[in-house]
């Protein structure tokens, strides 16, 4: 007998619905599956064969063949093996109704018959609402993460008995339902505050411009002067993800299987720190079957890269691409895959090889200062909007019982400057001034009258590319919203160029 | 079925000669004439009706083809003589297994028996010293096709 059933698999970060058909028929007794399955799929027979028989069900012992269509498609993962159980038990007669053809179903199937979770779940449920299926039959863990689809009825079930009880019509499975504006409501306000960080006033100053326009930051100074301590405090001053962002966010933590299971939806900013001896691949994604790598992880939130310089050459130059495009574009023979990446590049890096504390006691030669900073390149600092030093505490600062202003103030300033682009951008897809294209700038960054010589002189004198002068009235704009200013004034324009002091450094 | 044997590379003639001569020797083939009249015996005990006894093709040999019912079982023996280290149905490696499907389908084939129910046994058999049989345990669907990937 012939059983249809519907499931799903992930391709990049969408998903695509694959139809599995299992044939039962006399004849020697075999188990064939086809349709181009990995090694994951064909092994799922051994642990469907040992499910189906510890649930107290039959396993024919028949010509068993199972197809995953479409046939062109690879199909990866273990989440066929519920769907081939379940096909398997239709074809035998022992799972009756027209609930079958209702409902995709994913799960991974133990021996025992408990269903495992699996990865991908939020693009296989957003790919079932696209196709129009009204419902999604899938491992318990899972449950959460697909309820924050609206308008699929999502059914989580533990075990494959109470899958087929289900399906027979027998059993009640309650289906999950969240509201995730709730989620995102109760998206816990982290505990890092900027009150904790004493002096670096100038530091805090601009980092309070890259969150307000979503710019790409570079510090650098001698360790123990709070690089890190401030860049971890940078996500709780940045606006609130939206539903449809925070969806985009899951999505591709999904398809890495890192999605918190407690949690169905990424309610806060993700922050990336990956070490600097990461690869390549690691941090732009890849594998013969890509997976997303950090750039794609930190989508629509910050990458953290501590010691920017101490990353391979090859790796920061890999940077460059998605910084400018906000995606991924990962090539294989068999296809190409596009992941997100629209993250905020964060970059510390100590002045020198040896992390002297200041310039004066730097005991290393200029041409090692030159050279260890020289690794970052210019392609690479062309796209980082400020540059900042963050010198060392000065004894004083640290022991003056001087607080430090809270977050919380910052974080108000930063929503009011981000209300501003808005309303700018309303109608296109850019959500902030460092997104901007050329005819977005031209429009909405009118340099001053005065600002032109300005303007002329830091180019000639920093060695500005064009992208160079375009990011410095991004962030021009940037600080003029922060000031509630319609237009860009001359001290707008010096405070943005004086955030490209490494184009400084470098040249002398 | 003798050409099986496999020449060890490497070994010394002598020793080899010693082995082939214990691999064709009587006593081996008694055992395993032993082990499946046993086996005919006990499954025509159980109901089976034996269609067929070393069914050989240029591939090989099926023990036994029989019949439960409406289904077409194929059948290894494996007869060992105690003391044993493993049990005899060990011995049904998935390269054995293999060869065996490709037997079935081509016995299939050759009697045009296309649609027909069929399964794979293995009894395993164990013999005492004196030859006598001591125990037969039968696995039935020991296996299906395409279990090896």
């Amino acid at each position: 007998m012939l059983a249809r059933v519907q499931s799903a698999c992930v391709q990049g970060i969408e998903a695509a619905l694959i139809s599995v058909e299992v044939d039962v028929a006399t004849g020697l007794p075999a188990f064939t599956t086809v349709g181009l399955p990995d090694a994951a799929v064909r092994e799922s027979r051994e642990r469907v064969r040992a499910a189906i028989r510890n649930c107290g069900f039959v396993f024919p012992m028949e010509r068993i063949t199972v197809n995953l269509a479409p046939a062109d498609l690879r199909k990866e993962g273990a989440s066929f093996d519920l769907p081939i159980a379940l096909g398997i038990l239709a074809a035998t007669g022992v799972v009756k109704g027209d609930r079958l053809s209702r409902y995709v179903m994913l799960g991974e199937l133990s021996l025992d018959g408990a269903i495992r979770p699996v990865r991908g779940v939020l693009p296989m449920t957003l790919a079932c609402r696209r196709d129009g299926v009204g419902g999604l039959l899938l491992p318990g863990a899972n449950g959460l993460e697909a309820s924050v689809v609206e308008g699929i009825e999502v059914i989580p079930v533990r075990t494959l008995s109470e899958a087929v009880e289900f399906l027979c019509g027998e059993g009640r499975v309650e289906p999950v339902r969240t509201d995730p504006a709730s989620l995102l409501a109760l998206a816990s306000a982290d505990d890092l505050d900027f009150a904790e960080v004493r002096g670096q006033s100038l530091a805090k100053r601009a980092l309070e411009i890259a969150a307000a326009g979503s710019h790409n930051v570079l510090m650098i100074g001698p360790p123990g002067a709070g690089k890190t301590m401030l860049a971890r405090r940078l996500p709780p001053i940045l606006p609130p993800l939206s539903l449809e962002e925070a969806i985009g966010v899951s999505s591709v933590w999904s398809v890495a299987g890192l999605l918190p299971p407690d949690r169905g939806l990424m309610t806060t900013r993700p922050f990336r720190a990956p070490h600097h001896t990461s690869s390549e691949a690691g941090l732009i994604g890849g594998g013969s079957v890509p997976r997303p790598g950090e750039v794609s992880l930190a989508h629509l939130g910050i990458l953290f890269l501590d010691e920017l310089p101490e990353f391979s050459q090859r790796a920061l130059e890999a940077l460059c691409q998605p910084l400018e495009d906000g995606s991924v574009v990962l090539s294989r023979a068999a296809g190409s895959t596009a992941f997100p990446a629209r993250f905020q590049l964060v970059g510390a890096a100590n002045p020198c090889r040896r992390g002297c504390p200041t310039l004066e006691a730097c005991v290393c030669t200029p041409g090692e200062r030159q050279h260890y900073l020289s690794r970052l390149s210019r392609p690479l600092l062309d796209r980082i909007d400020l540059h900042l030093d963050v010198p060392s505490v000065r004894y004083s600062e640290l022991a003056g019982g001087v607080q430090g202003e809270p977050s919380s103030a910052i974080r108000a300033r930063v929503l009011k400057a981000r209300d501003l682009q808005t309303e700018r951008f309303a109608g296109t897809k850019i959500r902030a001034n460092a997104r901007m294209t050329g005819r977005e700038v031209r429009r909405f960054c009118p340099i001053p009258a005065d600002g032109h010589a300005l303007l002329a002189l830091a180019m000639e004198r920093l060695g500005l590319s064009a992208r160079g002068h375009d990011r410095i009235l991004k962030v021009a704009r940037t600080i003029a919203d922060m000031d509630g200013r319609e237009t860009i004034t001359v001290e707008h324009l010096s405070e943005a160029i004086q955030y490209r002091s490494l184009d400084r450094w470098l040249q002398s | 079925m003798m050409g099986r044997a496999r020449r060890k590379p490497g070994c010394p003639s002598l020793l080899r000669n010693a082995a082939m001569k214990f691999w064709r020797s009587d006593d081996r083939r008694s055992v395993g004439k032993r082990g499946e009249d046993a086996a005919a015996r006990f499954l025509a005990k159980r109901g089976f009706v034996i269609v067929e006894r070393n069914v050989r093709s240029r591939l090989g040999e099926i023990d036994l083809v029989a019949r439960d019912r409406e289904t077409l079982v194929f059948v290894e023996v494996k007869c060992r003589r105690e003391p044993t280290g493993d049990p005899p149905q060990t011995a049904v490696t998935p390269d054995k297994q293999r060869r065996l499907c490709r037997l079935a389908s081509g016995y299939l084939k050759h009697h045009r028996l296309g649609e027909v129910a069929c399964r794979f046994d293995v009894l395993a058999v164990t013999l005492d010293a004196r030859d006598r049989v001591k125990e037969i345990r039968h696995l039935e669907h020991a296996f299906m096709a395409g279990d090896w990937g």
